[in-house]
């Protein structure tokens, strides 16, 4: 049997390859940048200590975004976040601000519009539709990537897809 | 259930438009990705900080601790404090009599008295009986 192990002498190119994607999908998942940084390094830590477990069945890629989601939903499941959430639940996703395009004014303000009902379509989703709208569409998964990511079925990773762009339609067409 | 598997066929940043999803939405979907991406995007010593950082964690995994001075000392004199009180506790225990030794003795008075008699104790009711016969024998 092929041993699938990750040396340590890896990690530094693992870390220089994937740091990028990490911080964008804890940032997208905790909204809050200090805390999605510290959260990176907590990841690939995590992921150092048990790489023995790395079997190789999936890549290195889904396996980090695993663990930083795993890391994302005990963070957002903490008391204390949860409460400075519930005090400014729309301060936090000033990291996610839109940020400035090149055409016309007008072109600008209902791009900004359109972004800014999806993002708040998002903010409404459960952890586990937003995950899921956040591996397909910012991430660009494919969904069998996307279930063994979550480690849910196929189906049930359709029903959250499903869900969470209905939500998101909705919005756009109530915004418009 | 048609559009379902439509949409999940192809992300938003796909260009095909039979995807269950309008155009719009679609915009919509990929001026939100490229959103997400800017809001991510950090300059150049952002990700080399965060790098240090990550592996200077782990080189810290992969070192043993250093032995502490403080501890080392602290053992060593907790042995010390354990043999001194062992020694102390040997020596002053209270002197028990030598049980072992005295009935060492009686064995040997017993011994010297069964060879001091001429038949084995467990003959001495047929010797006695022996003397009487002799005895009424003699007056005979």
């Amino acid at each position: 049997m092929q041993d699938h192990s990750i040396e340590p002498d890896d990690f530094e190119w693992i870390v220089v390859h994937h740091q990028k994607r990490i911080f964008r999908t804890l940032l997208f998942l905790v909204r809050d940048a200090d805390a999605a940084e510290t959260l990176t390094q907590e990841c690939f830590l995590r992921a150092f200590r048990n790489r023995d477990r790395f079997r190789g069945e999936s890549n290195v890629a889904t396996w980090l975004v695993r663990i930083a989601i795993n890391l994302a939903h005990d963070h957002n499941r903490n008391r204390h976040w949860a409460f400075w959430r519930r005090l400014a639940p729309t301060d936090r996703i000033d990291a996610l601000k839109v940020p400035s395009v090149q055409p016309s004014p007008e072109q600008v303000l209902v791009d900004t519009e359109l972004v800014n009902a999806v993002r708040s379509a998002v903010d409404r989703l459960s952890e586990r539709q937003r995950t899921v709208f956040l591996l397909r569409f910012i991430e660009d998964m494919p969904l069998e990537a996307i279930a063994e990511t979550m480690e849910l079925e196929l189906g049930t990773v359709k029903t959250h897809l499903h869900r969470a762009v209905d939500a998101v339609r909705s919005a756009c067409t109530k915004g418009k | 259930m048609g559009e379902i598997k439509e949409i999940h066929r192809s992300p938003a940043s796909d260009g095909e438009n039979a995807d269950g999803i309008s155009e719009d939405l679609k915009e919509a979907l990929r001026e939100f990705r490229n959103s997400v991406h800017a809001a991510s995007d950090r300059p150049g010593l952002f990700w080399k900080k965060q790098h240090e950082a990550i592996m200077v964690g782990l080189n810290d995994r992969c070192t043993p601790p250093k032995r502490r001075p403080v501890l080392l000392w602290g053992s060593a004199a907790l042995v010390v404090l354990m043999c001194c009180l062992f020694f102390f506790v040997q020596n002053s225990k209270a002197p028990t009599p030598d049980l072992a030794a005295g009935s060492d003795q009686n064995l040997l008075i017993e011994v010297e008295r069964a060879l001091n008699q001429s038949s084995p104790t467990a003959l001495a009711p047929a010797v006695f009986l022996e003397n009487e016969i002799e005895q009424a024998d003699k007056k005979r």
